[in-house]
């Protein structure tokens, strides 16, 4: 008994670290989807700008941590700002198929991808562990300390958007938005202000999950459509446009994922991924937990 | 109406006739690149009968591009079939890889569609790189000649097998976009449950639009391998899904002529600006955004806009 | 309405000029009295830095050469084309260089896979072409056959040598090994499981890495348990770092041994360098040896740059041994020639191998290197420094 626990435990720690970050990009995927009923294609990129911009301060600049990491962060609220300027709003004024101003963000993604790329040479941007390359240790278990932050950031970014949703006029207009866009405007909200604002929230959580996981793997220009596509994954498993059942559903997959590395092989993970999100989508295609800390009264 | 389609038959004629003689006067690198070109036009003009026609999305494309190239190098390499043998059945693969994925991702809608298509699309190209026993994995496999009448064919035998299949895969869809399953698909597209009330049934138009859009795709592949002689899984990449589709958007989503602009353009792009190679991405991404933002209709379509508007 | 019909119209007309603008921008094609080389290189993909640098390398050489005549009194030019570490696009880059640009010989620097694509090109259309970092061995030619594709840097197969016989050295009999899920890691993890037994080693773990993974705890973990006293790596640079963190993360001090010393050194960039303290990496050349330095000097020459880079030597050798074959060839403008030239070369010093190492070549032997030729180096402080073997 004692044999299983000392390896299942690290296995649900890994699990749910790397799981997080998933879900905090499927939560960056809700917030647009919330507000817009868009989804934003170019999440990934909108991840790798802020590692980018937090790079950027820390290697060229000379700045701290503490100082690249917001400045980061702002890099990703930039973005998405940029986004929603250039070909969001444009696009969603044409009045033209949903389908336009959602390539649209990823063409914004790439060009963002193309611009870092060319400047880095496609080379990795180095972010280092956040607190030192050593372990913690709680009693026998050493937990990766990027992990353990990754997880805290998972934590308080939730409750903070669960906070502005639900405790603030603000979050109440970005949801009146979503739910009924002309009616919110008959109400008086600005409908295209909330837009804006969602893209420039889920800029900011993106950056901020995407600087939080830069020094596990060396990260390069290309990276975000990988992060893009298993954030998506994660939404999609979880629940549609429930933030709280994407994030969930990213602790979900990365718990399959670990479980699978740890008990049969770690050669076939990614592919893992795909049969199960093709499995959902064939047996319980609104996700696993759609109705997730939704309340009754919003559900559709 | 018919004199459209006379001026359409001249046109193409006159374009079938140039692009038979330019063998004699073009080395064996620009033939490849019509070559190339002539393949990504098939597999746009399938995918522009799903997403075009019928309003779906399929972000998965390369999946059927990748099953058709492999099936039939696998049969050549380890069953020592012959290429022509291996060809109906690299298609015949993919039909039935299309009718079996038909299931689980036709009925989902929109974005769910996307995702799945995309993860289909993304899950191919894992099997085709992991699984080196079978398809020789990231490193590739070269991929015998073909021989015929004694003799191993050219690249320029190629270039006129490809063209009688871009010639045939362009007239299919002609004549499809004018013919009720077209309007069906169509129908479809412009409204979905309008089209089920006035009944369409709506879910054998959908995969019928999916199956051509997978056999095109795997005749492009099996194509595509045969006349480059070597293949490698780096050909069906997430990338070249988004590629094919920026292919129909740079043309004009549902034109046909549209595919053959967009295709021309999308795969010349890398070669053009060989030397330049760090700003293919940054380009890609340009383009996207352009057509998007200014060119909602394509460069066929906004020029067929200008000359509607000219003339009325 | 107007504005809107305007617009278009200026919209398809910009997009004209440029079209126009990027054909008319098209690097001239090579003409005839210049000795022609096409350069196919990894400019991006994993291992971009390497053949970046590379490059830089290999043109500079050539500019020296043609400032002090070039060969045969002609000058040489050379066309470097990006691949990205696409086999299709090294095709692409290797048919234009030879019917556009009328190359008669190539340069590859790229993986494996690209390799692999770069050599069944060479073949089917006979032209010699040569590549200067480290290969699987599937691209090492059959006994008695004469080969299209040659190399200048060790295979697999001495690494696998090298490795073992170090392993051995140091008295482990327990190895663990841990491996790329792409080509060059499965490559590399048959090759030491086939020669392992001749060095009296026992394969007792085997973990992979999916490529961009970002823990491999749980797989470090795996490894340790089976009881392997020490690591063997094939992996590449971003997956090393991972690995090592997963190391100190579940406290394994194992001894590790790590194949590719570019690799390590991407790695030791990307990564805090405390995490690979005392790995010890197979090396294409002892670093300290003054025949390295000449390449590093030459570098610094070119680049203004210090930089100790162990890939670099293998390029060197390969542009070294190219343009050596064209001075003896009969006719550098015929492929088949230069590719009998090859067979020529004699008294040419190398910078990988033992000291006083010459290139040469036979049918069988279409590479320069063999497994005395690997040296071993250790990290230690950052730094990847020789054993001095």
């Amino acid at each position: 008994m004692e044999a299983i626990l000392v390896k299942f435990t690290p296995i649900i720690i890994v699990g749910v670290s790397l799981g997080s970050l998933f879900g905090l990009v499927g939560l960056a995927y809700t917030v647009i989807i919330n507000a817009s009923q868009l989804v934003n294609f170019g999440q990934g990129d909108f991840a790798m700008f802020g590692v980018a911009v937090c790079w950027f301060a820390m290697s060229v600049l000379g700045l701290p941590l503490w100082l690249a990491f917001p400045i980061g962060v702002v890099g990703g609220a930039l973005i998405g700002l940029l986004t929603e300027k250039t070909i969001v709003t444009p696009l969603l004024r044409r009045e033209a198929h949903p389908f336009y101003p959602i390539l649209g963000t990823m063409a914004v993604g790439t060009i963002a991808a193309g611009v870092v790329g060319i400047y880095t040479g496609f080379y990795w941007m180095r972010v280092d562990l956040f607190l030192g390359v050593e372990p913690w240790r709680i009693g026998k278990v050493p937990v990766n300390t990027q992990g353990a932050l990754i997880m805290g950031a998972t934590v308080v970014l939730v409750v903070a958007y669960w906070f502005l949703l639900n405790k603030t006029l603000l979050g109440a207009a970005l949801r009146a938005t979503g739910f009924n866009r002309e009616v919110s405007t008959l109400l008086g909200i600005q409908t295209s202000q909330m837009v804006r604002l969602s893209f420039v929230i889920s800029g900011v959580i993106a950056a901020i999950a995407g600087v939080l996981c830069a020094p596990l793997s060396a990260f390069n220009a290309f990276d975000g459509l990988p992060l893009a596509v298993n954030g998506f994954i994660a939404l999609i498993v979880g629940g549609w446009g429930n933030p709280y059942a994407a994030v969930l559903g990213g602790i979900t997959l990365g718990l399959i994922r670990a479980l699978l590395t740890g008990y049969f092989s770690s050669a076939h993970a990614e592919l893992a991924t795909f049969v199960v999100l093709v499995l959902v989508l064939t047996i319980k295609p609104e996700g696993l937990y759609p109705g997730f800390m939704v309340p009754k009264t919003l559900r559709e | 109406m018919v004199s459209n389609r006379k001026r359409d038959l001249m046109i193409g004629v006159g374009a079938v006739v140039v692009l038979m003689l330019l063998p004699l006067r073009l080395g064996e690198y620009y033939l490849y690149l019509i070559r190339l070109v002539g393949v990504y036009v098939i597999l746009a003009l399938g995918l522009n009968v799903f997403m075009g026609y019928a309003g779906q999305i399929n972000l998965g494309s390369a999946a059927f591009f990748c099953i058709g190239a492999y099936v039939s190098t696998i049969l050549q390499i380890k069953l020592g079939w012959h290429y022509l043998a291996g060809f109906p059945i690299a298609i015949a693969l993919s039909f039935l890889a299309a009718w079996g994925m038909s299931y689980p991702l036709l009925r989902l809608r929109g974005h769910a569609m996307a995702i799945g298509t995309l993860a289909f699309g993304i899950a191919v190209f894992l099997v085709a790189e992991r699984f080196r026993g079978l398809t020789g994995g990231e490193d590739g496999v070269v991929v015998p000649g073909m021989a015929l009448f004694g003799q191993v064919m050219s690249g320029t035998f190629y270039y006129y097998f490809i063209l009688v299949f871009v010639v045939a895969a362009y007239l299919f869809c002609y004549f499809l976009s004018d013919s009720r399953i077209g309007r069906a698909l169509r129908a479809i597209r412009d409204n979905e449950d309008a089209a089920a009330a006035m009944g369409v049934d709506v879910y054998y138009y959908k995969r019928l639009g999916w199956l051509v859009s997978g056999v095109f795709g795997g005749l492009a592949g099996t194509l595509y391998a045969q006349q480059a002689g070597f293949l490698s899984p780096s050909t069906f990449t997430l990338w070249t899904n988004i590629i094919v589709l920026v292919m129909l958007l740079v043309g004009g989503l549902g034109l046909n002529l549209g595919c053959i602009v967009g295709g021309t353009i999308m795969t010349l792009l890398p070669h053009l600006i060989a030397g330049m190679e760090n700003y293919v991405l940054l380009l890609n991404g340009l383009i996207l955004f352009t057509v998007l933002r200014f060119l909602p209709d394509g460069i066929v379509g906004t020029i067929a806009n200008i000359l509607t508007r000219r003339a009325g | 309405m107007r504005k809107g019909f305007f617009r278009s119209e200026l919209v398809l007309v910009s997009i004209a000029l440029v079209c126009i603008t990027i054909l008319g921008a098209t690097p001239a094609v090579g003409e005839k009295n210049t000795i022609n080389i096409g350069y196919t290189c990894g400019f991006t993909g994993p291992a971009a830095m390497e053949f970046q640098r590379a490059a830089e390398l290999v043109k500079g050489i050539v500019d020296e050469v043609n400032a002090a005549g070039g060969i045969h009194g002609r000058q040489i030019k050379i066309f470097v084309a990006d691949d990205g570490n696409d086999p299709a696009r090294v095709m692409g880059n290797l048919k234009r260089f030879r019917e556009r640009d009328n190359c008669t010989v190539m340069l590859l620097s790229g993986t494996s896979t690209a390799n692999f694509a770069g050599k069944a090109w060479a073949e089917k259309n006979s032209v010699p072409a040569i590549c200067g970092n480290a290969q699987s061995d599937g691209l090492l030619a059959k006994p008695g056959q004469k080969a299209w594709w040659f190399s200048t840097c060790p295979h697999t197969r001495h690494y696998i040598g090298a490795m073992g016989v170090r392993a051995r050295e140091l008295g482990h009999k327990k190895v663990g090994v841990e491996c790329s899920t792409l080509a060059w890691g499965q490559d590399g993890l048959n090759m030491i499981k086939k020669h392992a037994p001749k060095y009296g080693l026992e394969v007792v773990g085997v973990v992979q890495a999916e490529p961009k993974t970002k823990d491999l705890t749980i797989q470090a973990r795996t490894l340790r348990d089976t009881g392997a006293e020490m690591v063997m790596l094939v992996e590449y640079a971003a997956e090393k770092g991972v690995w090592a963190r997963a190391m100190k993360d579940i406290g394994w001090d194992a001894y590790v041994l790590s194949m590719s010393g570019g690799m390590m050194a991407d790695a030791l960039l990307a990564y805090p360098a405390e995490l690979f303290e005392g790995w010890e990496v197979v090396l294409m050349s002892d670093i300290s040896k003054p025949r390295c330095k000449k390449v590093w000097d030459k570098y610094e020459e070119i680049k203004g740059k210090r930089l100790e880079a162990i890939d670099l030597t293998g390029v060197w050798d390969a542009i070294h041994v190219l343009l050596e074959a064209v001075r003896l060839s009969d006719n550098p403008d015929n492929p088949k020639a230069i590719r009998e030239a090859f067979y020529k070369i004699k008294d040419l010093p190398m910078a990988i191998g033992r000291e006083g190492a010459k290139a040469s070549y036979a049918p069988g032997k279409n590479c320069t290197v063999t497994p005395e030729d690997v040296a071993i180096g250790v990290v230690k402080s950052g730094k990847i420094v020789g054993l001095g073997k």
